[in-house]
């Protein structure tokens, strides 16, 4: 008899049931449970979807230069499939790693292999996806990987395009740059027409971003059947891409070249002078130079507020973006407060409090609201007596209790002209305290016009710009300072430039705007026009209008206008300028400069703002910066700027001649030695290399103000790979006022501008 | 009374005539599994010329089941017990055949485990497997009193670990592990005793850790493993990946014969042998896996019936061996395609392509049936030779 145990074999027959029910199980969670996720699967593996991108749309200023161009590029990419295929040991990919980061590196674009390792890990990517590894690789790279193929499995070099800036950083702000989708942007994209991936790029910041919608291209869609080997069998269908439009701005390239140059001038000049103080026995005293750290210009076409230029300083390169992973040091001193955070645009997001250029706004206030009026608190035309300082009667605590002019000058009988010609903190800050007080009148009455005029509201033209705020003032002194522009109002430069766009033009209130119209890439023809959007059309009777125009013209005609002494040369008879200066207490910290002008009277076609950062008084280092522009615009003379490529050709032709020259001068230089020395005279030959020193020092220009220039920020160190460092400094520092001649183009300019030491 | 008397006229209705007893389910389920594979086999080699399809391997696939199946028959004829009397040559032929194989086989995979005669060839572990079992039975049963000693138990192991440490020379780890299997499984129904069994457990999982931390094994070997260990990692683990995508494409009813897209686009390796039930999974759906595991399970169920019912112990151990074989090899098979076994290429029983392994199995099933045949045994001994126990 079978002598086996019956026990055992009874659990060797319960074990081989318990895997036919697991085996039966799993069947069941395949073929039933998760039948369509496989199912998905199974029909994503035969079928691959090729996405072919479609090339972003170009951006042109108002006169059809091209700002932002598409570059085509050679890009290293990296099939992770067929390399896993190839190369199925961890430590094997290592190895490729290290080879594929050393042969990119020597043809010129430097990467790490960690860089390579994170490519081939990035979840971003597929599996049978072409991973970017590097682009910007030179054609001989392609070649050389053709040729070893089997050393670098899955290694490709295709075609792809990049953004290209021909004017370098000139308006970085407000181009702004691309780059990758954001993971919690992506889910926001869900659906959208214009199929966004994780591994596309989009507008991250400026027009970029703004016009995403209009420069953005719809990629084409290739599905195509595969075989295991990733073999393509056939399409199964295809949709072509389509480019994106182009946009053309109402920003004029060469007008912003002069507002970026100029401001920078402006600053740098602001930094040669002393703050005025008065010390503790009330003597005139010079406190510290002005720190100057930054500022914004703005040109505004009054006709619609088109923004015709608007620069930011300190600016930075938008090319750094352009590299596939920006180290992190550059990113923290872009934003880093110490190097004057060069990533915020002034223009549209510095915080600051108007100043005196809101006086403009009370007077219009109180204009419509009668408080300059029969049954207000002066008749239009009525004098008050301006002591230099003025007291907020009652109990009062805090700021604006006590109001006083700029060095508490007394400007005796001020009517409303004269109190904005002179800026009369005493008259606008009684207007602003009788808004708080006065019977059947509002601190709100004023903080609705100031609304009217733009401020507090947002723009939609600049993505992300601040909407600064205009918050109800909590007492009778807070009234007061509101009504002078200081306390707690937050405004930005465009919205000032825009209020005073608004006075120039008689009343109207327009949204900035930038982009003027979008364009068939391939045809040019328009194919939409953005319109002019006014968003309030202010009550503006000439007697209203009279007093304020007179005001701001005495501000720079007049002798003790604010103003007077930036504008002295100008030529007001034939480009009549109407301004109002600013100067912003910002305590601890000096005051900021601020100058807001519009011109030529009586037909302004410009309006423009300086703000300056921590300058002194907006007569002394603001309008001289609007002065020399409007000077500029005035002669005619606007400097056309180069492209990067056109200043590059214009410096070696200069460069050639500076050495023609210095090789006929050596050779006379010679000849002049030999004759010494044939007539005895000796010692001088030291002396011979002096010309070729002399100008090889002006090549490498201030050594000391270096951190002024306005691309030096954040060009330092910023340069992916070191091969076009020159650039940045080239086209805003060397293009100085006349036409590019080779001869303007000399690279030394050191001189001071002679608008800034006309300055008293 | 009648219908007793004409049955008692032949053969087959004299009781004591080892036809009375004949149990033909695990044949017809042998069977019924080698039909399914032909339909597998010529779906996942028929290639993709729809007017001149590859017949190559369903001919000679039919061969092997028909070669199998005389040989499944002429095996019943013979009472297993004569096996006892040359159990020595038998076990002396096996590690011949495995040593041979390592000098003059010819590889292919990575592994040396064939010879080759013409266009023909064979696996020798896949006929070792039967050796082994053999062996080990004919071992256990020679002593019927008191569970075994601790050199029976050794002798046994030794006797199969000469094998294994064969096999694994090829280096076929898959046929080592179910020769690991076969042991496991005869010395737990045996008689060993339960600590020297939990004591052997130990032994070999510190042994199989070794192992894979040892040079012995080729790189894709560990790859496998720890791709069954960490499945994000290699190409095993994508092969996988893909076989169980497959199996779930097919859904409840299949994508239809030759309709699979996974299978046919190749994304699924070594599909007409040890892959070949994604075939059946992705074309039949879980209605062909559940026939699959249907005729496996009655196969099963009468091995096991068989191994209770055995006349003697060595019939006993033989089907345990027989049964413990296909069972793993099964489990194993299948197991990896649904990712719940890690990559091994290890047949599937009957139904995968192979003439060695269809021959091996349809062995088992014909020595089990001659146990069952046998069971009382009235008579035969003394033909035999060997005494009645």
């Amino acid at each position: 008899m079978n002598d086996q145990s019956p026990f055992r074999l009874a659990m060797l027959g319960m074990l081989v049931l318990g895997l036919f029910a697991s085996l039966f199980a799993r069947l069941w969670y395949l073929q039933v449970v998760t039948e369509a996720e496989a199912q998905a699967q199974a029909e994503a593996n035969l079928l691959r979807t090729v996405f072919v991108p479609a090339p972003r749309g170009r951006v042109l200023d108002r006169t059809g230069n091209v700002l932002i161009d598409n570059r085509l590029v050679n890009e290293v990419t990296l099939n992770r499939f067929a390399l896993t295929e190839a190369l199925p040991r961890e430590s094997q990919r290592k190895q490729f790693a290290i080879k594929l980061a050393r042969e990119v590196s020597a043809a010129g674009y430097l990467i790490k292999a960690a860089d390579v390792e994170a490519a081939i890990t990035d979840q971003k990517y597929g599996l049978f996806d072409e991973v970017p590894i590097a682009t910007d690789v030179p054609e001989r790279f392609s070649i050389l990987i053709g040729e070893r193929e089997d050393e670098f499995p899955g290694v490709g070099v295709r075609k792809t395009t990049v953004r290209f800036y021909p004017y370098g950083n000139l308006a970085a702000h407000l181009l702004g740059y691309v780059g990758p989708v954001f993971a919690e942007d992506l889910d926001l994209l869900e659906g959208h027409p214009k199929l966004y991936r994780a591994t596309d790029e989009i507008g991250r910041s400026g027009v970029e971003r703004g016009l995403e919608e209009v420069l953005r291209g719809t990629p084409g869609i290739e599905v195509i059947e595969v075989d295991a080997a990733g073999n393509p069998v056939q399409t199964v269908s295809a949709t072509e891409p389509t480019p994106g439009n182009d946009v053309q701005l109402t920003l004029d390239i060469n007008l912003q070249a002069l507002a970026e140059r100029e401001l920078a001038e402006g600053i740098r000049f602001a930094r040669t002078q002393r703050e005025q103080g008065i010390n503790s026995s009330g003597v005139a005293e010079e406190l510290d130079f002005f720190k100057a750290p930054g500022g914004a210009m703005v040109l505004l076409d009054p006709d619609g507020a088109r923004i015709l230029a608007m620069a930011s300083y300190p600016t930075y390169d938008q090319r750094i973006y352009l590299q596939e992973r920006i180290p992190q040091r550059q990113i923290d001193l872009l934003n880093d407060p110490a190097s004057g955070a060069p990533l915020l645009n002034r223009a549209t997001n510095g915080s600051y409090a108007p100043g005196s250029t809101f006086k403009l706004i009370t007077a219009y206030a109180a204009l419509d609201s009668g408080m300059l009026g029969d049954r207000g608190f002066l008749g239009r035309s009525q004098y008050l007596v301006d002591n230099g300082i003025w007291r907020v009667p009652g109990e009062c605590f805090g700021a604006g209790c006590s109001i006083e002019n700029a060095g508490q000058k007394p400007l005796g009988d001020v009517d409303l002209a004269e109190a904005i010609a002179q800026s009369s903190n005493i008259y606008f800050g009684q207007l602003g305290f009788q808004f708080n007080v006065r019977q059947g009148f509002q601190a709100r009455q004023l903080i609705r016009i100031a609304n009217d005029f733009g401020f507090g509201e947002g723009t939609d033209a600049i993505p992300g710009a601040l909407a600064g705020a205009v918050p109800e003032p909590a007492n009778a002194g807070g009234a007061a300072n509101l009504a002078v522009g200081q306390g707690d109002m937050i405004a930005t430069p465009l919205q000032m430039a825009n209020a005073y766009a608004a006075i120039a033009n008689g009343g109207k209130l327009y949204s900035p705007m930038l982009a003027e119209r979008t364009l068939d890439a391939a045809t040019g023809e328009e194919l939409l026009a953005f319109p002019e959007r006014l968003r309030h059309e202010l009550y503006m009777p000439d007697e209203f209008y009279n007093p304020m125009i007179t005001g701001l013209a005495g501000v720079v005609a007049s002798e003790k206008g604010t103003a007077f002494s930036a504008f002295e040369d100008f030529p007001l008879n034939r480009f009549q300028i109407l301004g109002k200066t600013g100067t912003v207490e910002n305590r601890p910290k000096q005051d900021n400069a601020a100058f807001a002008a519009f011109g030529p009277w009586p037909n302004p076609q410009y309006a423009a703002i300086v703000y300056i950062e921590q300058a002194g008084l907006g007569g002394d280092s603001a309008a001289p910066v609007v002065a020399s522009v409007f000077r500029q615009i005035a002669d005619g003379n606007i400097a056309t700027v180069p492209t990067e490529a056109e200043a590059d050709d214009l410096i070696s032709v200069a460069e050639a001649e500076e050495e023609e020259r210095l090789r006929t001068q050596q050779e006379a230089d010679r000849e002049e030695r030999l004759a010494a020395a044939a007539a005895g005279v000796d010692g001088q030959s030291f002396e011979v290399l002096v010309p070729g020193e002399e100008s090889d020092t002006a090549d490498s220009e201030d050594p000391d103000t270096a951190d002024s220039d306005d691309a030096d920020t954040a060009d330092s160190g910023s340069e992916p790979a070191g091969d076009n460092s020159n650039l940045p400094v080239a086209p805003p520092a060397t293009v100085p006022t006349a036409t590019p001649t080779p001869t303007a183009v000399a690279p030394d300019e050191a001189a001071p501008d002679p608008d800034a030491t006309e300055q008293p | 009374m009648t219908a007793l008397e004409t049955t008692n006229l032949s053969t087959r209705s004299d009781p004591s005539s080892p036809w009375w007893h004949i149990d033909p389910t695990p044949a017809l389920a042998a069977v019924g599994l080698g039909l399914v594979g032909l339909i597998a086999i010529f779906s996942a080699t028929r290639g993709r010329d729809e007017e001149n399809y590859v017949t190559f391997f369903i001919e000679r696939q039919g061969m092997f089941l028909v070669v199998g199946v005389a040989t499944l028959f002429f095996i019943i004829f013979f009472d297993y017990r004569w096996l006892l009397s040359v159990v020595h040559i038998v076990y002396m032929g096996t590690i011949g055949l495995l040593v041979a194989v390592l000098l003059i086989g010819v590889e292919a995979n990575g592994a040396k485990s064939w010879f080759a005669f013409g266009t023909f060839r064979m696996q020798p572990s896949e006929f070792a497997k039967i050796g082994l079992i053999v062996a080990l039975a004919a071992l256990m049963s020679r002593r019927t009193d008191g569970p075994m000693t601790f050199y029976e138990l050794g002798f046994a192991i030794g006797l199969a670990l000469l094998p294994i440490a064969l096999v694994v020379r090829q280096p076929d780890v898959g046929t080592a592990m179910v020769f690991l299997a076969i042991t496991a499984s005869m010395l737990l129904v045996g008689r060993a005793e339960a600590h020297h069994l939990i004591f052997l457990v130990a032994v070999s999982a510190v042994a199989l850790g070794l192992l894979i931390n040892s040079p012995l094994l080729e790189d894709y070997q560990k790859d496998r493993l720890e791709s069954f260990i960490d499945p994000t990692a290699t190409q095993a683990s994508y092969n996988q990946q893909q076989a169980q995508i497959a199996i779930g494409n097919g859904g409840m009813t299949g994508t239809g014969f030759g309709e699979g897209t996974q299978t046919k686009a190749g994304l699924v390796p070594e599909q007409q042998t040890d892959f070949i039930f994604t075939v059946v999974g992705e074309e039949f759906g879980f209605a062909g896996g559940t026939v699959v595991l249907t005729l496996f399970g009655l196969l099963m169920w009468r091995l096991y019936r068989i191994a209770r019912l055995a006349g003697d112990s060595f019939g006993g151990y033989l089907v345990t061996g027989v049964l413990a074989m296909i069972g793993f090899q099964m489990f194993q098979s299948i197991g990896m395609t649904m990712g719940i076994m890690p990559v091994t290429g290890i047949p599937l029983p009957f139904v995968s392509y192979g003439g060695s392994s269809a021959l091996t199995s349809f062995i088992g099933v014909g020595l089990a049936i001659s146990v069952h045949m046998r069971r009382f045994g009235a008579g035969i001994d003394a033909e035999v030779g060997q005494p009645v126990r």
